[in-house]
């Protein structure tokens, strides 16, 4: 049940001396339990959204398979984790501290209603064999600024639940489901999670994913390429909240990959697509015209495309299909192609799976430090565990982890840059790839060795305000390209 | 008072005169039970609907659909501008004009200025006219289209996006409207801000219809549109009769499919239901206006006789709750001998770690240079030095840690509430001036303590940033005192060495060491005892406040039931009994303009009876 990265030299370290504290408070030995257990647990990615922004869409998207069920308007009821695990099965945790155990049904899908009254329930737990949860543990949440919610009182400013907040604070980053634009409640949301997050917490562990791309582009052949304008927007202007902002179509994503869409759906498209131009612009105009018009597809058959395409990207499949891709199996892929699923899993799975390490640790020393200090902690021990954070801290292994404080800084405005090092910061702190952390022409060795003596000498020569901020930023950004050289920059 | 009795069959303009009537004594009234700020509203809301033309106000969140809706209604593409996230930044009020010409209202002067009509896009779009610099309240634009002979139609910027400023402008434009069309898409259920936004607008507007657009493109678009008009009719109970028009305002804009786009039914609706009706939309308005006045004066009455009716139960409570704070209070109490231990304590575990950290710095380099030959030892100072520095800033954001805890710890003491008193805070809360646009209650304006613990009651983590922001912790950062201390100049003279040979070398670096972390200790703790000093300043003033505060709210609400209490009991009834008599006045007066109301209304049944057949 443990995931990678266990083997850890650092996470072993901490997890020795954590093993040799006793505390007589239960309430803080259940803390460090946890702690502890988090170590060698995979990293938590939440996912939140407003209702109906497309988060449990994206959530079998990324899975590639149809778990979560999706439904026009409130669905997701109670936030659900997925983890990896086998056997595969569900339980529920009830407030009252029962746990129900349920099965998946015969698709291998979660109910559409809990078999409780959502109040009741705390959350939800599912057990999937699926290789992108070895790395992740993805939790989908219930949708907020819901309209059947009770009006706000004094105490309750905030815009997520309780059950949501907690959930959320309990996970190490998230990617915020922003259905086609940015609302101030989005950015209300993610300063929530960064605010509760006890280490670092900013574009390091953020990510936007600007869904039903589509929608906003009706009508185009790349919407995805359309949507790319306004994503770039958002993610400058929210450069310090967010890594980025990836238009994506979640819809498509799930149906390519679930495989729902068969030879016969494609044959009919075929047919739709073999009329002539005009005709076919008059019956796809709009989804009434779709489902009333005469149309060489039959009643049942034009559902289930609305279901799995929705009008644009049946729109769209008619146009794919005239430039040659006239198999289920073609289809799928390209829908998958278009829909910009890859590049949310290279961020998701790659950008923070893969820190997931630096992350963790971050997370631990900084809850650690607060926690050695309360009354219930023996002194003995609260030194003991302040020296195993401090030791770890000042380890050369850790370096990724002083990139991304280092990072921090800048978002919490604690020091001044010029622009070019800002970029430096960004591309060191939200990359792993050599490529991109060092600014590279191309991955050759020579280009990268390039890119790194350049980027020592910009932060060599810079003229910083002297403070000890700006000097420790200083001296990991060297660092930083130091070790890129020190490796050989191997490609 | 008198109710008259109204018979369809009466003119308009008997109504109209017996409305006015009405509308006269319920402003007297108002001033005779000592609200003139509620005449002034109701002066107001008369002053602000009498030009002419009904305007309709088209309001929403952002990017749903409010420009593509005007522009399909007038059937002109791209009148008002269209595009991806926020585009319209002020409001685009349309009026009949033979030909096209555009003007600016200014808000700071209220001006009205020509502008070029090539330029129309850079006053009212996001792009052409950042953060409003141009200081634009509207673009009046003047088009030659048919239906706008028979109303004005305004567009709004969308409210909830990351420009508040835009929702501040949506609610002044919907605060003078006759009509309001609110305009939601099927892409999600209507969201708890829109539900907000459309009550505090539909406060003042009796007529509001909800246009559901780009239904040409989502598949469920019907779903919603039930899912929608159930939770308007849950939350926004006066509005569940509001119909719902579903559009699509491309369609509507591509001649070959207007016909079927469901923007007939719109225009029809504005037509039937606006333009026609001016008068009664009028009055239904001012009526609304009236109505909510009245509700206040309830309001406020209902609270005073609860107080008259509290006794001598509730102000022991009160009392109990003020001698809390008095011992809680800051005037050498409690309070502030917490606060003192705590700094105290902090203080001392600072100084602890930092001997500590020192200590153990200088055996660790003692070690290492041991081992160091002479170019070596050269690069040490330059390491000590960003070493020092790094123990510097742990310790500090250790200290900001539990400077926060403490904080927190000291906070809850004053805020504990007894339930009791929790009821009677909802009459002394006063009227939450609350802003019409989609701000939550969070930003609104809070005195420095507030502030305070409105950081400090999240976690932990973060709050450090901010709370270092409000609180003179720069000095506990302590970096540029040890620059200055240990900096270029000790570095330098370190490299004045005399001796040649490698120990002799390491000797001189051990004792510059030792002298230099001797003065780096020494000066930090100077700094972080002034440090303390002004926090501890800070802290007792803020707390003191926080206190003072609370106990003034106590103090207020003891005082006004003293003042029932201490009447002597037969008075206190005959002042409840004045207070029920007023109450019994204001229903008549309330059942007096609902029965108006109900006359407006069948007039205006007749009319567009009488219309619709034509």
């Amino acid at each position: 049940m443990a995931a990678t990265d266990s083997t850890n030299p650092l996470i072993e370290q901490l997890l020795g001396v954590l093993e040799t504290v006793q505390v007589d408070d239960t309430g803080l030995a259940s803390e460090l339990a946890a702690i502890r257990s988090r170590l060698s647990a995979p990293l938590r990615v939440a996912l939140v959204g407003r209702v109906s922004s497309g988060k449990s869409t994206l959530l079998n998207a990324l899975l590639g398979q149809v778990v979560a069920p999706t439904d026009a308007g409130e669905c997701t009821e109670v936030a659900t984790s997925f983890e990896y695990g086998f056997p595969e099965r569900v339980e529920i945790r009830l407030d009252n501290g029962n746990i129900m155990k349920i099965q998946l049904d015969a698709q291998g899908r979660l109910p559409e209603r809990l078999p409780f009254p959502k109040d009741d329930v705390q959350d939800v737990r599912v057990w999937l064999a699926n290789e992108t949860l070895r790395t992740l543990t993805l939790v989908d949440t219930p949708g907020f600024s819901s309209g059947q919610a009770e009006v706000d009182t004094k105490e309750n400013d905030d815009v997520l639940d309780r059950r949501t907040r907690q959930a959320a604070a309990n996970c190490d980053a998230v990617v915020v489901v922003l259905n086609q634009t940015l609302r101030a409640d989005d950015m209300d949301v993610l300063r929530t999670f960064q605010e509760a997050q006890p280490g670092p917490s900013s574009a390091v562990n953020a990510v936007g994913a600007l869904t039903k791309a589509d929608k906003l582009a009706s009508g185009s052949e790349d919407p995805v390429e359309k949507a790319e304008a306004l994503a770039k927007r958002y993610s400058e202007r929210q450069a310090r909240q967010l890594a980025e902002v990836v238009p994506v179509i979640g819809l498509w994503a799930e149906t390519a990959e679930s495989g729902a869409l068969n030879e016969q759906d494609v044959a009919g498209l075929v047919r739709l697509a073999e009329m002539d131009g005009e005709a076919v612009g008059r019956i796809l105009a709009s989804v009434d015209r779709f489902r009333s018009s005469e149309c060489p597809i039959d009643a049942e058959a034009r559902g289930k495309l609305l279901d799995t395409l929705d009008m644009c990207g049946i729109r769209l499949s008619v146009a794919l299909v005239r430039d040659g891709a006239r198999s289920a199996g073609s289809l799928r892929r390209e829908l998958s192609r278009v829909s910009g699923i890859e590049r949310l899993r290279s961020s998701v799975v790659h950008n923070f799976g893969g820190r997931t390490v630096p992350l963790r640790l971050l997370r631990a020393l900084e809850a650690l430090r607060g926690i050695s200090y309360r009354k219930a902690m023996p002194p003995m021990y609260g030194q003991a565990v302040r020296d195993a954070v401090e030791r770890i801290r000042l380890d050369e292994g850790m370096h990724e982890m002083r990139e991304m404080e280092a990072f921090q800084r800048w978002c919490d405005g604690d020091i001044e840059l010029t622009v070019e090092l800002e970029e430096d910061l960004r591309r060191l702190a939200l990359n792993r790839d050599p490529v991109l952390r060092l600014g590279a022409e191309d991955s050759s060795r020579e280009a990268l060795r390039r890119a790194a003596q350049a980027g020592v000498s910009r932060w060599r020569t810079a003229r910083l305000h002297t403070s000890a901020a700006n000097d420790e930023v200083a001296r990991t950004a060297i660092r930083s390209y130091g070790l890129a050289l020190a490796s050989g920059t191997r490609p | 008072m008198k109710t008259a009795m109204i018979s369809p069959k009466n003119r308009p303009q008997g109504l109209q005169a017996q409305l006015q009537a009405y509308l006269n004594d319920v402003a007297a009234w108002l001033l005779q039970v000592g609200r003139p700020d509620l005449t002034k509203n109701l002066k107001d809301a008369v002053e602000a609907r009498r030009s002419t033309t009904p305007t309709v106000v088209v309001i929403g969140e952002t990017s749903r659909g409010k420009s593509s809706l005007v522009n399909a209604l007038l059937n002109r593409t791209e009148l008002s501008p269209t595009g991806l996230d926020s585009t319209t930044g002020c409001n685009v009020v349309l009026r009949h004009a033979d030909h096209l010409q555009a003007k600016v209202r200014l808000i700071q002067t209220g001006e009205i200025v020509d502008i070029p009509i090539d330029e129309i896009e850079d006053w009212t779009t996001v792009e052409g006219n950042p953060d409003n610099q141009r200081g634009v309240f509207a673009v009046i634009l003047g088009v030659d289209c048919p239906l706008l002979e028979q109303m004005t139609i305004v567009d709004t910027p969308g409210v909830g996006g990351l420009d508040a400023g835009h929702g501040a402008l949506a609610a002044q434009a919907a605060a003078a409207a006759d009509a309001v069309v609110l305009v939601v898409d099927p892409n999600a259920p209507i969201s708890g801000p829109e539900l907000r936004f459309l009550t505090n607008v539909a406060e003042k507007v009796d007529n509001v219809a909800i246009v559901l657009t780009k239904v040409e493109d989502y598949p469920e678009w019907r779903t919603m549109a039930q899912t929608d008009a159930q939770l308007v009719a849950a939350k926004a109970p006066r509005l569940a009769e509001a119909p719902v028009f579903p559009v699509s305002n491309l369609l509507a804009l591509n001649p070959a499919y207007r016909a079927e786009s469901g923007i007939g039914a719109v225009e029809q609706h504005l037509r039937a239901r606006v333009a026609a009706r001016t008068e009664v939309l009028r009055y239904a308005n001012i009526l609304r206006v009236a109505e909510s006045c009245l509700a206040e004066v309830g309001r406020v009455e209902r609270a005073q006789h609860a107080v008259l009716e509290a006794g001598e139960g509730t102000l022991e409570v009160l009392k109990a709750e003020r001698a809390r704070l008095d011992s809680v209070g800051v005037d050498g109490k409690k309070l502030v001998r917490d606060l003192d231990d705590g700094l105290r304590r902090l203080s001392l575990d600072r100084a602890d770690g930092l001997n500590r950290g020192m200590r153990d710095l200088r055996t660790s380099y003692d070690e290492h240079v041991a081992t160091l030959r002479v170019d070596a030892i050269s690069a040490l100072p330059a390491q000590l030095i960003s070493d020092v520095t790094a123990l510097a800033d742990r310790l500090s954001e250790d200290a900001r840690d539990r400077l926060t805890t403490l904080i927190e710890e000291l906070i809850l003491q004053v805020d504990a509430v007894a339930p009791e008193l929790a009821s009677l805070e909802q009459l002394y809360s006063g009227q939450l001036a609350e802003s019409v646009t989609l701000d939550t209650p969070r930003k609104r304006a809070a005195n420095r303590v507030e502030r305070l613990s409105t950081l400090v009651s999240f976690s932990s983590g973060r709050s450090i940033g901010s709370l270092a922001a409000s609180l003179p912790l720069i000095a506990l950062g302590g970096a540029p005192f040890i620059i200055a201390g240990l900096g270029l100049g000790a570095v330098f003279a370190f490299h004045m060495h005399r001796g040649r040979g490698d120990v002799a070398r390491q000797n001189e670096f051990k004792s510059w060491m030792r002298e230099q972390l001797a003065e780096a200790e020494r000066q930090l703790n100077n700094d972080f005892s002034r440090a303390m000093i002004d926090i501890s300043h800070e802290l007792r003033s803020a707390l003191a406040e926080r206190v003072e505060t609370r106990k003034a709210e106590v103090g207020q609400a003891i005082r006004e039931c003293e003042a029932a209490v201490a009447v002597e009991l037969g008075q206190r009834k005959s002042q409840a009994e004045a207070i029920e008599r007023r109450l019994a006045d204001l229903q008549v007066v309330a059942h007096r303009g609902n029965e108006l109301r109900t006359s407006l209304m069948d007039l205006d049944l007749s009319r567009t009876e009488v219309k619709g057949r034509e």
